[in-house]
């Protein structure tokens, strides 16, 4: 037996009390793709962190072709030839594509770096690779989130490692660029690379390891050959029991009272922004309308102009009252809720403790203070109970909410706009991220919602998202509104979200 | 990381290497610093009055920066806050409410010279750090004016006010000791109430912590960003008309010493919490009080505690650097491992 090329011996990982990883031993030979399978918290990302040398291992060895890597230094697992697409970007945002690409790489060590040769290889770079990452000159910043990750997967695999980590990398892709990445990932294969990828789409993860492991709470379940294994069989082993995806059982009939009426809605192309072309909308009382698409072709800046957040032309109308354009406040007022599509940047505060972040939304504030003094004792006791009632998992709630997953965030991010009992609650991407549980459970807590007469607008990237739970749906391309569509009817969203009109 | 006990052992670790390479006796000259700072009745009422202004411009620092706004000019306001006072003490004469006139002009001006910082930054984007710098340049100036001008006093030797009246000398508590020492005392508990236990502290910590985050929920940063400047302003505008109607009794030039900007580092070394910054602030008036001590009795220059506050607010840059990495906003691959420790 030739020596495996990542092999991993009784490695463990602690934060306090919390085991991230129990001792786990793994040896994978090179010329594979290897799944890392499991639910929020299930040490997935530990695992890829250790193995990157962010984090130090508590004990055990982790060896590449049967050298010993030191844990905890990203530079040696660099040099050792492990590559990592991270699933938050480690990206420069106001330097432009091309020099994202070159950062690290021998054109950008010299003194002189020229913007042209940069582009070009950057471009040949994109070309040999097989993934379009655009205009090579615009900031990184100013990329949607979509194309943020095509040039992080692209500068993961400029180094041409020897061990690739992708940690949840087509989250934000399309159907075509995850086939055009899974053939790239199999070219790397084949040419001897161990891939390593850690999702939690299981269809995914089948169709294109060898062989997958699947983790929960920190231990390992399994190792099995993606040949040996049904997708049901995984879930279940992942979950631990049979969890299935929520389907919509009752879909609402039309005729409620319009919650939420939108007419001639655009936004202009300012600050990398995609211009929104006049959109109209009506959405009744109690109906899931889902939006699909593709990231980055409108749906923040409808979303946004939507709530307040960006300036916008055209009327909005939540239960009869025109909403002012521009004004967060006075569509908070008008119970219009937003989840927005990054929780980490525009939903809660990092540095502040898991129950304030469960408070920090106007009416809840409002909700719990008099004359200008803050009840903290009753404050807790509703961080308690939504903890409880969404099912986050905290060490206390007096945990900074940035050091928690980003499952338990979601969470806290949807049931804090929930406890607003909002008219409309407009999500955008509400379980990009989320293991199959919490992906049910946010389902369930949106059907639920509409059930007490909310109206959800549901901004997905997720087709399988929109078959579950929407009652109607549209696509949005390009800043405009196509629709509306049956939101089981993938071939013509499917068709919709490329263009084909 | 290192604890703020450890940043000031290291800072005299270095000051007293600095007096060894200087030809001093460094022990003498550290006990002469300590027994002027503590050593009888009269040095410890020294360093609770060095301490005081420290104190209050120490929480104006504090809550600015706990709201994500920094304010670099507790030096202006303080200075801002004793020319009102000045003013309005002169003004009121021997009327009854000549203190209380006198503190709350001094509340007010800090505010207004704060406010106008804030003001720049929400209007037209100006970054607060030089907004409240070129502020405290502008308020030296005013008090420059103001004592070569309109307050001069009357027999107009020097570039001074006249004393003030009686009626807006702050009360004395016996022993040198003035009454803003109970007010700055008082002030410490209020700021910490008024941050963690009021909705106006929740939006204040929210916009420091994340101002976006603060802006969807419907939180009004922007008003907690002036909110918050008009305190802290307030505060440090408190401080000046406490030193003039409790300490110096006249307003001249240089009239601060820079006491705003030692305020920084009070609060940073405090970790901008309130009670420690009562703490810090005794720290570095001690080191002050006792300076004059050293001078005299070991015959090391004054300039000496100037190094040793230089060097306590470089060690704490030092080890502080990973919390400000984390105030930028961090991927949390780099918080994880630390946030079991952060304070």
């Amino acid at each position: 037996m030739t020596t495996p090329r990542l092999s991993l011996c009784g490695v463990a990982k602690r934060y306090g009390d919390l085991v991230a990883l129990a001792p786990l031993d793994l040896a994978l030979p090179g010329g594979t793709i290897h799944g890392i399978l499991g639910e929020n918290g299930a040490g997935k990302s530990t695992l890829v962190r250790l193995v990157a040398g962010g984090v130090q291992a508590d004990s055990g060895t982790i060896a590449i072709d049967g050298a010993p890597l030191a844990t905890g230094d990203p530079r040696a697992a660099r040099a050792a030839g492990v590559g990592v697409v991270h699933q938050h970007f480690a990206l420069v945002g106001a330097l432009s594509v091309a020099e994202n690409l070159a950062l690290g790489r021998p054109e950008s060590t010299g003194a002189w770096c020229a913007p042209a040769r940069l582009a070009a290889a950057a471009r040949a770079l994109s070309a040999t690779l097989g993934l379009d990452v655009g205009d090579l000159t615009a900031p990184c910043g100013a990329l949607p989130v979509g194309g943020q990750a095509r040039v992080e997967i692209l500068r993961a695999l400029s180094a041409t490692p020897r061990v690739l980590l992708l940690d949840e990398p087509t989250a934000v892709l399309t159907p075509r660029e995850t086939e055009e990445l899974f053939a790239t990932l199999r070219r790397l294969r084949d040419g001897g690379m161990l891939v390593l990828f850690v999702t939690h789409k299981l269809e995914e993860a089948l169709a294109l390891c060898d062989a997958v492991t699947v983790l929960r709470g920190g231990k390992r379940v399994t190792t099995v050959g993606a040949t040996d294994v049904t997708a049901h069989d995984l879930a279940r082993m992942m979950v631990g029991a049979g969890a299935e995806t929520a389907a919509r059982a009752h879909p609402r009939a039309t005729g409620e009272p319009l919650a939420l009426l939108a007419r001639d809605v655009a936004t202009n192309a300012v600050a990398g922004r995609t211009a929104l072309a006049p959109c109209s909308l009506d959405i009744g009382a109690g109906e899931i309308c889902g939006i699909a698409g593709v990231d980055g072709n409108g749906q923040d800046e409808l979303a946004g102009a939507l709530a307040g957040v960006i300036p916008r032309r055209g009327t909005v109308v939540v239960h009869g009252a025109t909403l002012p354009a521009d004004d967060v406040r006075a569509a908070i007022a008008a119970g219009l809720a937003l989840v927005p599509g990054d929780r980490r940047r525009d939903a809660l505060a990092a540095g502040m403790t898991v129950w304030q972040n469960t408070i920090l939304a106007a009416p809840l504030l409002a909700r719990f203070s008099g004359f200008g003094l803050l009840d903290v004792a009753r404050a807790r006791a509703f961080a308690t109970d939504l903890v409880a009632s969404y099912r986050v998992a905290v060490p206390s709630l007096d945990h900074p909410v940035g050091a928690l997953s980003g499952g338990n965030q979601q969470r806290i991010v949807i049931g804090r706009a929930l406890a607003t009992e909002p008219r409309v609650l407009i999500a955008v991407n509400p379980t990009r991220g989320l293991d199959i549980a919490a992906t049910a459970h946010v389902h369930a807590m949106l059907a639920a919602t509409a059930a007490t007469g909310t109206a959800v607008l549901l901004f997905t990237t997720d087709l399988d998202e929109l078959a579950a739970i929407a009652d109607r749906s549209f696509v949005l391309y390009r800043g405009r509104l196509a629709g509306p569509v049956s939101p089981r009817d993938r071939a013509r969203i499917g068709a919709l979200m490329a263009g084909l009109w | 990381m290192l604890g703020p006990a450890a940043v000031v052992a290291a800072a005299l670790l270095v000051s007293v290497g600095v007096l060894a390479g200087a030809g001093a006796d460094p022990l003498a000259a550290l006990a002469a610093l300590g027994g002027g700072a503590f050593g009888d009745r009269f040095a410890l009422v020294d360093t609770l009055v060095k301490s005081c202004p420290l104190a209050l411009t120490g929480l104006a620092v504090a809550i600015a920066f706990r709201s994500g706004v920094w304010n670099i000019g507790a030096e202006g306001q303080l200075l801002a806050g004793a020319l009102a006072a000045t003013a309005a003490a002169h003004a009121a004469a021997e009327r009854p409410l000549a203190l209380a006139a006198a503190l709350a002009s001094a509340v007010a001006a800090g505010a207004l010279w704060a406010g106008l910082a804030a003001a720049l930054k929400l209007r037209r984007q100006v970054n607060e750090v030089i907004a409240t710098i070129m502020l405290n340049f502008i308020a030296a100036r005013l008090v420059g004016f103001a004592v070569h001008g309109p307050l001069m006093e009357t027999a107009g030797h020097y570039p001074q006010s006249d004393v003030l009246p009686a009626a807006a000398h702050l009360p004395t508590l016996g022993g040198g000791l003035h009454g803003g020492i109970a007010l700055a005392l008082g002030a410490v508990p209020l700021v910490w109430l008024v941050l963690h236990r009021t909705a106006l502290g929740f939006r204040w910590r929210a916009a420091g912590d994340n101002y976006y985050a603060t802006h969807l929920a419907g939180l009004a940063p922007a008003r907690a960003t002036m909110s918050a400047m008009l305190v802290s302003g307030g505060l440090a505008g408190l401080a000046g008309g406490i030193e003039v109607t409790g300490v110096t009794h006249r307003l001249f030039e240089q009239f601060s010493g820079g006491q705003g900007y030692t305020a920084i580092a009070v609060a940073l070394l405090a970790r901008l919490h309130p009670g420690w910054v009562a703490v810090s602030a005794l720290f570095f008036g001690a080191l002050t009080a006792g300076a004059g001590a050293m001078q005299r009795s070991a015959g090391v220059s004054a300039v000496f505690a100037s190094i040793v506050q230089a060097t306590v607010i470089l060690a704490l840059l030092a080890a502080e650097a990973p919390r400000f990495a984390h105030r930028r906003g961090r991927r949390r691959d780099d918080l994880a491992p630390r946030a079991g420790t952060a304070a």
